[in-house]
Protein backbone atom coordinates (compact mmCIF):
# COMPACT_ATOMS: atom_id res chain seq x y z
CA UNK A 1 0.00 0.00 0.00
CA UNK A 2 1.12 3.34 -1.12
CA UNK A 3 0.15 6.81 0.06
CA UNK A 4 1.23 10.17 -2.26
CA UNK A 5 1.38 12.64 0.77
CA UNK A 6 2.14 15.77 1.66
CA UNK A 7 3.16 16.51 5.17
CA UNK A 8 1.36 19.72 5.75
CA UNK A 9 -1.92 18.84 3.77
CA UNK A 10 -4.69 18.24 6.16
CA UNK A 11 -6.69 15.66 3.74
CA UNK A 12 -3.33 13.41 3.68
CA UNK A 13 -3.46 13.33 7.66
CA UNK A 14 -6.72 11.59 7.36
CA UNK A 15 -5.54 9.27 6.17
CA UNK A 16 -2.20 8.72 7.68
CA UNK A 17 -3.86 8.58 11.14
CA UNK A 18 -6.58 6.19 10.13
CA UNK A 19 -3.42 4.25 9.06
CA UNK A 20 -1.95 4.69 12.70
CA UNK A 21 -5.37 4.18 14.03
CA UNK A 22 -5.89 0.92 12.58
CA UNK A 23 -2.27 -0.09 12.76
CA UNK A 24 -1.88 -0.92 8.84
CA UNK A 25 1.48 -0.69 6.82
CA UNK A 26 1.88 1.83 4.26
CA UNK A 27 4.49 3.49 2.37
CA UNK A 28 4.54 7.33 2.18
CA UNK A 29 5.39 8.56 -1.14
CA UNK A 30 6.19 12.55 -1.05
CA UNK A 31 4.86 14.48 -3.51
CA UNK A 32 6.41 17.94 -3.58
CA UNK A 33 3.14 20.47 -3.56
CA UNK A 34 4.52 23.43 -2.28
CA UNK A 35 6.58 25.05 -3.91
CA UNK A 36 7.06 22.28 -6.76
CA UNK A 37 3.57 21.72 -7.66
CA UNK A 38 4.71 18.01 -8.60
CA UNK A 39 0.72 17.24 -8.33
CA UNK A 40 0.19 19.20 -11.52
CA UNK A 41 3.49 17.60 -12.91
CA UNK A 42 2.49 15.40 -16.05
CA UNK A 43 3.69 11.93 -14.07
CA UNK A 44 1.15 12.83 -11.11
CA UNK A 45 -1.73 13.72 -13.65
CA UNK A 46 -1.22 10.18 -14.69
CA UNK A 47 -1.96 9.01 -11.05
CA UNK A 48 -4.46 11.71 -10.81
CA UNK A 49 -6.32 13.39 -13.55
CA UNK A 50 -7.83 15.88 -11.01
CA UNK A 51 -4.12 16.67 -9.49
CA UNK A 52 -4.69 16.50 -6.00
CA UNK A 53 -3.09 14.43 -3.23
CA UNK A 54 -3.45 12.49 -1.44
CA UNK A 55 -3.89 9.25 -3.39
CA UNK A 56 -3.68 5.45 -2.12
CA UNK A 57 -2.72 2.89 -3.67
CA UNK A 58 -3.98 -0.58 -3.27
CA UNK A 59 -3.51 -4.24 -4.22
CA UNK A 60 -3.56 -2.38 -7.56
CA UNK A 61 -6.35 0.09 -6.98
CA UNK A 62 -6.10 3.41 -6.93
CA UNK A 63 -8.23 5.76 -5.08
CA UNK A 64 -8.48 9.33 -4.48
CA UNK A 65 -10.21 11.80 -2.28
CA UNK A 66 -9.79 11.87 0.96
CA UNK A 67 -12.84 10.63 2.24
CA UNK A 68 -12.91 8.02 -0.49
CA UNK A 69 -10.05 6.56 1.30
CA UNK A 70 -11.22 6.66 4.31
CA UNK A 71 -14.11 4.87 3.43
CA UNK A 72 -11.86 2.33 1.62
CA UNK A 73 -9.63 1.88 4.17
CA UNK A 74 -12.02 1.18 7.04
CA UNK A 75 -13.92 -1.40 4.79
CA UNK A 76 -11.27 -2.95 4.09
CA UNK A 77 -9.09 -2.94 6.84
CA UNK A 78 -11.51 -2.50 10.12
CA UNK A 79 -12.25 -5.59 11.09
CA UNK A 80 -14.33 -4.60 13.92
CA UNK A 81 -16.32 -1.99 12.10
CA UNK A 82 -15.25 0.15 14.65
CA UNK A 83 -14.37 3.25 12.87
CA UNK A 84 -17.29 3.32 10.11
CA UNK A 85 -19.68 1.49 11.71
CA UNK A 86 -21.57 -0.53 8.05
CA UNK A 87 -24.12 -2.95 10.40
CA UNK A 88 -26.29 0.06 11.13
CA UNK A 89 -28.34 1.76 8.91
CA UNK A 90 -28.55 5.29 10.74
CA UNK A 91 -25.38 5.48 11.64
CA UNK A 92 -24.35 4.61 7.99
CA UNK A 93 -26.42 7.67 6.92
CA UNK A 94 -25.18 10.20 9.59
CA UNK A 95 -21.49 8.92 9.01
CA UNK A 96 -21.75 9.97 5.48
CA UNK A 97 -23.82 12.96 6.15
CA UNK A 98 -20.85 13.94 7.79
CA UNK A 99 -18.24 13.21 5.60
CA UNK A 100 -19.52 15.04 3.28
CA UNK A 101 -19.78 18.07 5.37
CA UNK A 102 -16.02 17.79 5.84
CA UNK A 103 -15.64 18.89 2.10
CA UNK A 104 -17.82 22.33 3.14
CA UNK A 105 -14.04 22.73 6.33
CA UNK A 106 -11.92 21.98 3.35
CA UNK A 107 -13.35 24.27 0.99
CA UNK A 108 -13.46 26.77 3.55
CA UNK A 109 -10.83 26.45 6.52
CA UNK A 110 -8.45 25.05 4.64
CA UNK A 111 -8.70 27.54 1.46
CA UNK A 112 -8.10 30.33 4.17
CA UNK A 113 -4.98 28.32 5.28
CA UNK A 114 -3.69 28.06 1.79
CA UNK A 115 -4.05 31.75 1.45
CA UNK A 116 -2.29 32.76 4.91
CA UNK A 117 0.66 29.87 4.77
CA UNK A 118 0.76 29.26 1.11
CA UNK A 119 0.56 32.51 -0.06
CA UNK A 120 -2.93 31.36 -2.53
CA UNK A 121 -4.65 33.69 -4.27
CA UNK A 122 -7.84 33.54 -3.11
CA UNK A 123 -10.67 35.62 -1.55
CA UNK A 124 -9.74 35.18 2.07
CA UNK A 125 -12.53 36.88 3.54
CA UNK A 126 -15.23 34.84 1.89
CA UNK A 127 -13.16 31.41 2.55
CA UNK A 128 -13.55 32.87 6.52
CA UNK A 129 -16.82 34.06 6.62
CA UNK A 130 -17.80 30.00 4.62
CA UNK A 131 -15.56 28.62 7.25
CA UNK A 132 -17.41 30.80 10.17
CA UNK A 133 -21.32 29.54 9.09
CA UNK A 134 -19.79 25.58 8.69
CA UNK A 135 -18.08 25.92 12.10
CA UNK A 136 -21.70 27.00 13.20
CA UNK A 137 -23.21 24.25 11.87
CA UNK A 138 -20.87 22.07 13.82
CA UNK A 139 -21.00 23.50 17.30
CA UNK A 140 -24.31 23.57 17.16
CA UNK A 141 -24.16 19.48 16.65
CA UNK A 142 -21.71 18.97 19.21
CA UNK A 143 -23.69 20.33 21.52
CA UNK A 144 -26.93 18.75 21.20
CA UNK A 145 -24.55 15.45 21.01
CA UNK A 146 -23.58 16.73 25.16
CA UNK A 147 -26.71 17.01 25.83
CA UNK A 148 -27.32 13.39 25.23
CA UNK A 149 -23.97 12.25 26.68
CA UNK A 150 -21.98 11.83 23.53
CA UNK A 151 -18.68 12.72 22.75
CA UNK A 152 -18.29 12.06 19.53
CA UNK A 153 -19.93 13.24 15.88
CA UNK A 154 -22.10 10.25 15.31
CA UNK A 155 -22.46 6.82 17.43
CA UNK A 156 -21.05 6.22 20.49
CA UNK A 157 -17.26 6.51 19.56
CA UNK A 158 -14.73 7.92 16.85
CA UNK A 159 -15.64 7.15 13.39
CA UNK A 160 -14.15 8.21 10.15
CA UNK A 161 -16.86 11.45 10.49
CA UNK A 162 -14.54 12.44 13.21
CA UNK A 163 -10.97 11.79 11.27
CA UNK A 164 -12.45 13.75 8.35
CA UNK A 165 -14.05 16.63 9.78
CA UNK A 166 -10.94 16.83 12.58
CA UNK A 167 -7.43 18.16 10.61
CA UNK A 168 -9.09 21.28 9.01
CA UNK A 169 -10.70 22.66 12.00
CA UNK A 170 -7.99 22.25 14.12
CA UNK A 171 -5.72 24.14 11.76
CA UNK A 172 -8.40 26.85 11.55
CA UNK A 173 -5.79 29.05 13.36
CA UNK A 174 -3.47 28.76 10.71
CA UNK A 175 -6.16 30.37 8.22
CA UNK A 176 -6.72 33.18 10.90
CA UNK A 177 -9.86 31.44 12.47
CA UNK A 178 -10.26 31.58 15.87
CA UNK A 179 -11.98 28.99 17.13
CA UNK A 180 -12.97 30.39 20.71
CA UNK A 181 -16.78 31.53 19.71
CA UNK A 182 -17.30 27.42 19.40
CA UNK A 183 -16.46 25.19 23.03
CA UNK A 184 -18.10 22.77 22.24
CA UNK A 185 -15.83 22.22 19.14
CA UNK A 186 -12.79 22.96 21.20
CA UNK A 187 -13.56 19.96 23.62
CA UNK A 188 -14.17 17.88 20.65
CA UNK A 189 -10.81 18.57 19.44
CA UNK A 190 -9.17 18.02 22.92
CA UNK A 191 -10.98 14.55 23.27
CA UNK A 192 -9.77 13.67 19.48
CA UNK A 193 -6.02 14.38 20.23
CA UNK A 194 -6.37 12.13 23.54
CA UNK A 195 -7.41 8.95 21.32
CA UNK A 196 -4.99 6.29 21.60
CA UNK A 197 -2.39 6.49 18.66
CA UNK A 198 -3.20 10.11 17.78
CA UNK A 199 -0.21 12.14 16.80
CA UNK A 200 0.51 15.71 15.77
CA UNK A 201 1.05 17.17 11.77
CA UNK A 202 2.65 21.03 11.70
CA UNK A 203 -0.12 23.27 13.46
CA UNK A 204 -1.42 21.01 15.48
CA UNK A 205 -0.35 20.45 18.97
CA UNK A 206 -0.50 17.69 21.35
CA UNK A 207 1.19 19.35 24.67
CA UNK A 208 -2.13 21.04 25.57
CA UNK A 209 -4.12 18.17 26.44
CA UNK B 1 -17.31 50.05 22.28
CA UNK B 2 -17.54 51.24 26.14
CA UNK B 3 -19.06 47.91 27.44
CA UNK B 4 -15.16 46.41 26.38
CA UNK B 5 -13.73 48.42 28.95
CA UNK B 6 -14.68 45.45 31.68
CA UNK B 7 -15.12 47.98 34.16
CA UNK B 8 -17.85 45.86 34.87
CA UNK B 9 -18.68 42.21 35.78
CA UNK B 10 -18.32 40.11 32.62
CA UNK B 11 -19.52 36.98 31.21
CA UNK B 12 -16.23 35.41 29.97
CA UNK B 13 -17.40 31.50 29.53
CA UNK B 14 -19.43 28.74 31.26
CA UNK B 15 -17.90 27.27 34.23
CA UNK B 16 -17.63 23.98 32.67
CA UNK B 17 -16.10 24.98 29.52
CA UNK B 18 -12.88 25.60 31.46
CA UNK B 19 -12.48 22.09 32.95
CA UNK B 20 -9.29 21.83 35.37
CA UNK B 21 -6.08 21.31 33.59
CA UNK B 22 -6.59 23.51 30.77
CA UNK B 23 -6.55 27.39 29.34
CA UNK B 24 -8.72 29.00 26.54
CA UNK B 25 -8.99 32.23 25.18
CA UNK B 26 -12.02 35.06 25.50
CA UNK B 27 -11.72 38.58 23.98
CA UNK B 28 -13.59 41.39 25.09
CA UNK B 29 -13.36 44.20 22.96
CA UNK B 30 -9.20 45.43 22.73
CA UNK B 31 -8.62 42.93 25.91
CA UNK B 32 -7.22 39.48 25.06
CA UNK B 33 -7.64 36.84 27.73
CA UNK B 34 -6.56 33.64 28.63
CA UNK B 35 -8.52 31.74 30.95
CA UNK B 36 -7.42 29.07 33.12
CA UNK B 37 -8.46 26.17 35.66
CA UNK B 38 -5.82 24.77 37.61
CA UNK B 39 -5.80 21.15 39.38
CA UNK B 40 -7.08 23.08 42.45
CA UNK B 41 -10.16 23.97 40.41
CA UNK B 42 -9.53 27.70 41.00
CA UNK B 43 -10.05 29.55 37.72
CA UNK B 44 -7.67 32.53 36.47
CA UNK B 45 -8.05 34.97 34.25
CA UNK B 46 -5.27 37.22 32.77
CA UNK B 47 -3.97 38.71 30.35
CA UNK B 48 -3.26 36.82 27.02
CA UNK B 49 0.41 37.59 26.81
CA UNK B 50 3.48 36.03 27.96
CA UNK B 51 5.80 38.96 28.87
CA UNK B 52 9.01 37.01 27.33
CA UNK B 53 7.87 37.23 23.33
CA UNK B 54 4.30 38.24 23.60
CA UNK B 55 2.94 34.85 22.91
CA UNK B 56 -0.55 34.67 23.87
CA UNK B 57 -0.37 31.74 27.01
CA UNK B 58 -3.49 30.48 25.90
CA UNK B 59 -1.77 28.32 23.09
CA UNK B 60 0.00 27.46 26.51
CA UNK B 61 -0.63 24.51 28.73
CA UNK B 62 -1.56 23.96 32.41
CA UNK B 63 0.61 21.47 34.71
CA UNK B 64 -0.46 21.34 38.03
CA UNK B 65 -1.33 24.62 39.09
CA UNK B 66 0.79 26.54 36.32
CA UNK B 67 0.66 27.64 33.68
CA UNK B 68 3.23 27.34 31.20
CA UNK B 69 4.20 29.48 27.55
CA UNK B 70 4.37 26.92 24.59
CA UNK B 71 6.95 29.03 23.17
CA UNK B 72 9.77 28.57 26.01
CA UNK B 73 8.17 27.51 28.70
CA UNK B 74 8.35 30.58 30.67
CA UNK B 75 6.02 29.03 33.66
CA UNK B 76 3.42 31.21 36.14
CA UNK B 77 2.10 30.25 39.53
CA UNK B 78 -1.37 31.18 40.24
CA UNK B 79 -1.03 34.86 41.22
CA UNK B 80 0.63 35.27 38.07
CA UNK B 81 4.49 35.21 39.00
CA UNK B 82 7.04 33.64 36.91
CA UNK B 83 8.22 30.83 38.46
CA UNK B 84 10.43 28.96 35.63
CA UNK B 85 12.68 29.98 32.81
CA UNK B 86 13.74 26.68 31.69
CA UNK B 87 16.61 28.23 29.62
CA UNK B 88 18.17 29.45 31.88
CA UNK B 89 17.14 27.10 35.34
CA UNK B 90 19.56 28.31 37.93
CA UNK B 91 18.36 31.83 37.58
CA UNK B 92 15.47 33.07 39.97
CA UNK B 93 13.31 34.66 37.73
CA UNK B 94 12.79 38.51 38.53
CA UNK B 95 9.92 39.83 40.52
CA UNK B 96 8.74 42.43 37.94
CA UNK B 97 7.98 39.05 35.34
CA UNK B 98 4.12 38.82 36.68
CA UNK B 99 1.39 39.04 34.27
CA UNK B 100 -1.51 41.11 34.37
CA UNK B 101 -4.71 39.72 36.47
CA UNK B 102 -8.16 40.59 36.15
CA UNK B 103 -10.34 40.02 38.80
CA UNK B 104 -12.93 36.62 38.39
CA UNK B 105 -15.82 35.13 40.13
CA UNK B 106 -17.91 31.96 39.13
CA UNK B 107 -21.41 32.26 40.29
CA UNK B 108 -24.17 30.31 38.06
CA UNK B 109 -22.02 28.44 36.17
CA UNK B 110 -20.71 31.39 34.28
CA UNK B 111 -17.10 32.22 34.75
CA UNK B 112 -17.55 36.32 35.04
CA UNK B 113 -14.18 38.86 34.41
CA UNK B 114 -13.68 42.49 35.70
CA UNK B 115 -10.88 45.60 35.52
CA UNK B 116 -8.16 43.95 38.66
CA UNK B 117 -9.28 47.44 40.17
CA UNK B 118 -12.84 47.14 40.38
CA UNK B 119 -14.86 47.54 43.85
CA UNK B 120 -17.99 46.24 42.89
CA UNK B 121 -19.11 43.18 44.41
CA UNK B 122 -19.27 40.06 42.01
CA UNK B 123 -22.39 39.18 40.76
CA UNK B 124 -24.91 36.56 42.53
CA UNK B 125 -27.68 34.79 41.37
CA UNK B 126 -29.56 32.63 44.05
CA UNK B 127 -30.50 28.92 43.25
CA UNK B 128 -28.98 26.31 42.00
CA UNK B 129 -27.96 26.57 38.32
CA UNK B 130 -26.37 24.96 35.44
CA UNK B 131 -24.42 26.06 32.57
CA UNK B 132 -26.47 25.09 29.33
CA UNK B 133 -24.61 26.78 26.16
CA UNK B 134 -22.25 29.40 24.84
CA UNK B 135 -23.72 31.05 21.48
CA UNK B 136 -22.35 33.42 19.11
CA UNK B 137 -24.34 36.12 17.89
CA UNK B 138 -22.93 37.94 14.79
CA UNK B 139 -24.17 40.90 15.95
CA UNK B 140 -22.44 43.77 18.89
CA UNK B 141 -24.33 43.50 22.57
CA UNK B 142 -25.72 46.66 22.35
CA UNK B 143 -28.57 44.56 19.86
CA UNK B 144 -28.75 41.93 21.50
CA UNK B 145 -29.63 43.85 25.00
CA UNK B 146 -32.37 45.75 22.86
CA UNK B 147 -34.09 42.66 21.47
CA UNK B 148 -34.20 41.23 25.26
CA UNK B 149 -35.28 45.11 26.58
CA UNK B 150 -38.07 44.92 24.09
CA UNK B 151 -40.01 41.53 24.95
CA UNK B 152 -40.09 40.37 21.57
CA UNK B 153 -38.25 36.74 22.76
CA UNK B 154 -41.36 33.70 23.25
CA UNK B 155 -39.98 31.34 25.12
CA UNK B 156 -42.10 28.42 24.68
CA UNK B 157 -42.24 25.46 27.77
CA UNK B 158 -44.39 22.79 28.64
CA UNK B 159 -46.18 22.48 31.43
CA UNK B 160 -46.50 19.40 34.09
CA UNK B 161 -49.46 18.44 31.60
CA UNK B 162 -47.52 18.95 28.23
CA UNK B 163 -49.62 21.79 27.05
CA UNK B 164 -47.06 24.24 25.70
CA UNK B 165 -47.06 27.70 27.48
CA UNK B 166 -45.93 30.67 25.43
CA UNK B 167 -44.32 33.49 27.60
CA UNK B 168 -42.93 36.70 26.26
CA UNK B 169 -39.49 37.01 28.05
CA UNK B 170 -39.70 40.32 30.37
CA UNK B 171 -36.04 39.77 31.15
CA UNK B 172 -35.14 41.72 34.72
CA UNK B 173 -32.10 43.78 33.25
CA UNK B 174 -28.99 43.26 35.64
CA UNK B 175 -27.82 46.05 33.53
CA UNK B 176 -24.37 45.26 31.67
CA UNK B 177 -26.04 42.89 29.47
CA UNK B 178 -27.17 39.54 31.82
CA UNK B 179 -30.55 38.92 31.31
CA UNK B 180 -33.05 37.19 33.70
CA UNK B 181 -36.20 35.03 32.76
CA UNK B 182 -38.55 34.05 35.83
CA UNK B 183 -40.86 30.74 34.62
CA UNK B 184 -43.37 30.01 37.12
CA UNK B 185 -45.23 27.53 35.16
CA UNK B 186 -42.74 25.74 33.47
CA UNK B 187 -41.97 21.78 34.74
CA UNK B 188 -38.46 21.90 33.06
CA UNK B 189 -37.04 24.92 34.25
CA UNK B 190 -37.40 27.74 36.94
CA UNK B 191 -35.11 30.71 34.96
CA UNK B 192 -32.69 30.93 32.33
CA UNK B 193 -29.83 33.59 32.60
CA UNK B 194 -28.51 34.71 29.53
CA UNK B 195 -24.77 37.03 29.94
CA UNK B 196 -23.66 38.27 26.78
CA UNK B 197 -19.52 38.84 26.03
CA UNK B 198 -18.95 41.83 24.10
CA UNK B 199 -16.61 40.14 21.92
CA UNK B 200 -16.35 42.79 19.52
CA UNK B 201 -18.44 45.27 17.49
CA UNK B 202 -20.14 42.69 15.48
CA UNK B 203 -20.30 39.94 17.63
CA UNK B 204 -21.65 38.78 21.33
CA UNK B 205 -21.47 35.36 23.29
CA UNK B 206 -24.23 34.53 24.94
CA UNK B 207 -23.62 32.53 28.65
CA UNK B 208 -26.41 31.05 29.60
CA UNK B 209 -27.43 28.98 32.65
CA UNK B 210 -30.36 27.46 33.60
CA UNK B 211 -31.97 26.75 37.19
CA UNK B 212 -33.85 23.40 35.99
CA UNK B 213 -36.92 22.18 37.63
CA UNK B 214 -37.75 18.68 38.39
CA UNK B 215 -34.94 15.67 38.64
CA UNK B 216 -31.55 15.75 37.52
CA UNK B 217 -32.79 12.89 34.65
CA UNK B 218 -34.94 15.78 32.87
CA UNK B 219 -32.26 18.46 32.75
CA UNK B 220 -30.39 16.94 29.68
CA UNK B 221 -34.42 17.50 28.08
CA UNK B 222 -34.60 21.49 29.60
CA UNK B 223 -30.88 22.44 28.50
CA UNK B 224 -31.88 21.02 24.89
CA UNK B 225 -34.98 23.20 24.81
CA UNK B 226 -33.14 26.30 25.94
CA UNK B 227 -29.86 25.16 23.25
CA UNK B 228 -32.94 25.00 20.71
CA UNK B 229 -34.17 28.46 21.50
CA UNK B 230 -31.22 30.46 21.41
CA UNK B 231 -30.12 29.30 18.27
CA UNK B 232 -34.01 30.82 17.53
CA UNK B 233 -32.44 34.10 19.34
CA UNK B 234 -29.40 33.73 17.24
CA UNK B 235 -31.55 33.56 13.73
CA UNK B 236 -34.28 36.63 14.95
CA UNK B 237 -31.23 39.26 16.02
CA UNK B 238 -28.74 38.19 13.13
CA UNK B 239 -31.95 38.60 10.07
CA UNK B 240 -33.33 41.52 11.52
CA UNK B 241 -30.39 43.53 11.02
CA UNK B 242 -30.04 41.76 7.28
CA UNK B 243 -33.65 43.07 6.53
CA UNK B 244 -35.43 39.41 6.77
CA UNK B 245 -38.76 39.78 8.82
CA UNK B 246 -39.70 37.47 10.51
CA UNK B 247 -43.22 37.84 10.90
CA UNK B 248 -44.21 36.01 7.33
CA UNK B 249 -42.70 33.02 9.11
CA UNK B 250 -45.93 30.66 10.00
CA UNK B 251 -46.07 30.32 13.77
CA UNK B 252 -45.45 26.74 13.44
CA UNK B 253 -42.47 26.93 11.86
CA UNK B 254 -41.18 29.55 15.05
CA UNK B 255 -41.96 26.49 17.99
CA UNK B 256 -39.92 28.69 20.51
CA UNK B 257 -39.65 32.54 19.51
CA UNK B 258 -42.43 35.05 18.09
CA UNK B 259 -42.58 38.55 17.25
CA UNK B 260 -44.70 39.87 19.86
CA UNK B 261 -45.62 43.12 18.31
CA UNK B 262 -46.90 42.70 14.66
CA UNK B 263 -45.35 46.36 14.10
CA UNK B 264 -42.90 46.42 11.34
CA UNK B 265 -40.40 44.41 11.32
Amino acid sequence: MKLYDYVLSGNCYKIRLLVRFLEIECEIVAVDFYPGREHKSAAFLGINPLGQIPVLEDDGLVIRDAQAILLYLANKYDGHGRWWPSGDPRLVGEVTMWLVFADRITATSSAARMHDVLGYDLDVGAARAGARSVFRVLEDHLTDREFGGHEWIAGPAPTIADIACFPYTALAHDGGIDLSPWPAIRRWLRRFTNLPGFFTMPGIDHIRR
Amino acid sequence: MEEASLSSWTAVGLSAAVSPGTACRALVGDHDLVIWRGRDRQVRVWENRCPHRGMRLSYGFVRGDRLTCCYHGWTYDGEGACTLIPARPDLAPPKAVRIGQYARAEHAGIIWAASGSIGMEAPSFPGDWIGCRSIAIDRPREEVDSHFASGRFILSHPDQHGEINRIACAPSLNGDGVHRIELHDSHLFEAVLCAGQPVSGTQTMLHVSVRPRGAAGKHGEALRHVSDWLKEVRTLVENRRAGIRTLGVPRARLPHILERDHGPG
